[in-house]
């Protein structure tokens, strides 16, 4: 992959076992590593290094990882990737609500962490203007509103292909209940997750071979779901 | 106790008075009749009435004036007390002979069924107040009952004051005692003997104040006010009085004895599961830990160059022994939460063949078949995914570990008349019919099988399912293996239109 050569990454966390193993691999994977400790480094570093994207472990020393996300979103739009022991969903769901673009718990494998990477980068550098999106035998082209499957078109309600887009939009990426509920059905439904399970049932039904066995439609345990794209096999 | 056995002297002497009057009145009737002798027998009878209704005076009384009666209306000459003919001193005598001796046995016969009726009513009080003590669960009923009761047979209003946490007396906020009455209570309570009305110590309180003690100690003072004014307790009563406090106190004393045998048996609950889930971690813990450590040492290791495959192997046991370890914390922090009572589902509207899908990702499946059927009538159900996930992942890991690998495993979800039941099903060696309780017992392992685990998997998923109002089982599957299986409750299915 191109785009991601020699792109800049800040990794920052506190437990140096965990900086010093992610930079040999990332290092090795041709990403540009910078690192930091504290909250404070974090943000310095930011303004000067400006970084592609930051990895952002959220047990830091000097201040909770959350309200340095919190921070940088105010006038950053830099991907950031969570990193954390913090395994419940709700810390999950706070850490994407408060603007991260992906979470990971630790332990993680390195191939997760890498197509999160590319994800994000991949996202950054292209927000959607392909007219046609493909992932496996699933090819969405949004010029047509087409979507098929192994070439054989496939027949989805509005609702359905309004979620099939918002997925794509962020292949590769989490996209909360709330997020999905807001975007397809609008600010007041957020809460209404039956709504989204009855509906992404039905999609799957119709993009996937074997609904128990999701290809493309991923779910993200209390979370959300994640559209899968090629280089996360 | 009630009030006709108090009866104020002179009304029961006038009462005899009158019986006496009701005998002359009819010997008047009859004088003309019957010869004076046989009259004396109507004035025996107004005896014997005044003996066994009014006592021994009232009888003595009633015989001396029936006599002086009879002399004077009866016995010639007529209207004086003298007497004519001397045989009538005979008369008189064995009258008033027979008078005072019936009046003695009325008067005993009287008292008897006195005692009898009072002990009859006391042992009806004792007996109420015990069976109303043996159904309390809380020191708030025993004060209930016991202030009901005591209100009940003794017409009074009744303070209980108990023991603070502080080991002092409590004083309810709620009521206003009199500054006399609250050092008598203390008075009573320090030196655990009565004081207050009735007694000698701060005799112008009105509460007379009773220690509720037992051998263990003493629980709390019970105060009595009588409504009535100027009532006076009897032996009876006061004696009444004592058994009623000696059982509130006793009641007192049961609670707290089951208080703290409750407590000793959660301590001793804890520290068994403190003690067993250590010497699973060190057990558990450090077996992937010496895989591990054991696999990074040889790869280290310059003086023994290894194949690139046998590096290969190496490098796999790591992986497998660190996720194993991995998964061991994640059971030890679950069973940690479902132990002590952490484990809060957090409910949302939930697809049961999505959270299977999940389970079968996370899973470590290694290949194996797992056929899925989920019925097509099957709702959504309000769970917490994560943890269903995660009780799907157990039921999985289980049934993956006890089967051949070359068996099928099979997970079914169908709609039941409460909600959904989910089974996953395997042909494996299946669980023996005595063990399929204990088996979701926390750290218990089948005796037989050498698979490795914490035994904590099973018990996890019934504090999961359990905590979700839902039920856990283990069957055996016919023709071999095992059907684990739980239900979770729909109680009002959720319709979605578009």
């Amino acid at each position: 992959m191109s785009l991601n050569e020699r792109a800049r990454i800040l990794v920052v966390d506190d437990e140096s076992q965990i900086r010093r193993f992610l930079r040999t691999s990332l290092t090795a994977h041709g990403f540009q590593v910078f690192e930091a400790a504290t909250a404070q480094a974090a943000l310095e570093q930011t303004i000067v290094i400006k970084p592609d994207v930051i990895i952002l472990d959220l047990g830091l020393p000097d201040r909770d990882g959350l309200a340095v996300l919190r921070e940088l979103r105010e006038w950053s739009k830099i991907p950031v990737i969570v990193l954390s022991v913090r395994e419940r969903e709700q810390d999950k769901i706070a850490a994407l609500d408060a603007g991260a673009d992906d979470y990971l718990t630790k332990p993680f494998g390195m191939g997760e962490l890498f197509a999160r990477i590319r994800a994000t980068l991949r996202h950054m550098a292209e927000p959607l203007d392909e007219p046609v999106f493909q992932t496996g035998e699933l090819k969405v082209d949004f010029a047509r509103r087409l979507v098929t499957l192994a070439q054989r078109e496939i027949k989805l309600t509005p609702t359905e292909y309004s979620i099939l887009k918002h997925l794509v939009t962020y292949a590769g990426k989490v996209v909360t209940h709330r997020q999905l509920l807001r975007a397809v059905w609008g600010v007041q439904y957020e809460n209404e997750s039956q709504y989204l399970r009855v509906h992404v049932g039905n999609l799957r039904r119709k993009i996937e071979n074997d609904t128990a066995r999701p290809k493309y439609l991923l779910t993200e345990p209390g979370v959300g779901y994640r559209l899968r794209t090629d280089e996360m096999n | 106790m009630t009030s006709r056995f108090h009866i104020q002297s002179p009304s029961r002497y006038l009462l005899s008075l009158m019986a006496v009057g009701a005998a002359t009145f009819c010997g008047l009737l009859v004088r003309d009749l019957l010869a004076p002798t046989n009259i004396a027998m109507i004035y025996l009878l107004a005896v014997v009435l005044s003996a066994t209704s009014w006592g021994l005076g009232p009888s003595v009384f009633a015989s001396v004036v029936a006599v002086l009666t009879f002399d004077i209306l009866f016995v010639p000459p007529y209207g004086t007390l003298a007497v004519h003919d001397p045989q009538y001193f005979l008369t008189f005598g064995i009258f008033l002979t027979v008078a005072v001796i019936i009046s003695q046995l009325g008067a005993r016969v009287r008292a008897q069924i006195a005692v009898v009726q009072q002990r009859e009513q006391q042992s009806a009080a004792l007996y109420a107040l015990t069976r109303g003590m043996a159904f309390v669960r809380d020191s708030k009923e025993i004060l209930d009952t016991a202030t009901q009761q005591v209100n009940q047979v003794f017409n009074s209003e009744t303070l209980l004051l108990l023991l603070g946490s502080d080991q002092k007396l409590r004083v309810p906020a709620d009521r206003r005692i009199a500054e006399t009455a609250r050092d008598a209570a203390l008075w009573t309570f320090e030196h655990k003997a009565a004081t207050g009305w009735s007694t000698r110590l701060f005799s112008n309180s009105e509460y007379l104040f009773l220690p509720l003690v037992t051998a263990h100690g003493i629980w709390g003072v019970l105060g009595l006010r009588p409504r009535a004014p100027r009532v006076i307790l009897t032996p009876d009563q006061r004696l009444l009085l004592e058994m009623f406090v000696a059982h509130i106190a006793i009641a007192f004393e049961h609670l707290e004895l089951n208080a703290q045998a409750e407590q000793a048996r959660l301590l001793e609950a804890s520290e068994r599961f403190r003690n067993t889930l250590l010497s699973s971690i060190s057990h558990d813990l450090r077996t992937p830990l010496a895989a591990i450590l054991g696999s990074v040492t040889s790869l280290l290791d310059k003086r023994m160059p290894l194949t690139p495959s046998a590096q290969q192997d190496l490098m796999l046991t790591i992986e497998e022994e660190a996720t194993r370890l991995n998964r061991l914390v994640g059971n030890l922090l679950n069973m940690t939460q479902v132990e002590s009572g952490a484990l809060k589902p957090a409910r949302d509207w939930n697809s049961i063949e999505e959270v299977i899908g999940s389970a079968l990702v996370h899973a470590r499946v290694n290949g194996r078949a797992v056929q899925v059927t989920v019925d097509s009538d099957v709702p959504l159900v309000s769970f917490d995914f994560v943890l269903i996930e995660q009780v799907l992942l157990n039921l999985l890991d289980n049934a993956l570990k006890f089967s051949p690998l070359d068996s099928p495993i099979s997970i079914r979800a169908r709609r039941n008349e409460t909600g959904v039941q989910v089974s996953v099903v395997d042909c494996g060696i299946g669980i023996p019919a005595n063990e399929s309780q204990r088996v979701f017992e926390k750290f218990y392992r089948l005796p037989q099988n050498g698979a490795p685990g914490s035994g904590l998997g099973l018990a996890i998923c019934k504090g999961i399912v359990e905590a979700h109002g839902g039920a856990i089982w283990a069957e055996p599957r016919a023709g071999g293996g095992t059907n684990l299986a739980f239900t979770l409750p729909a109680p009002e299915l959720k319709n979605v239109a578009e």
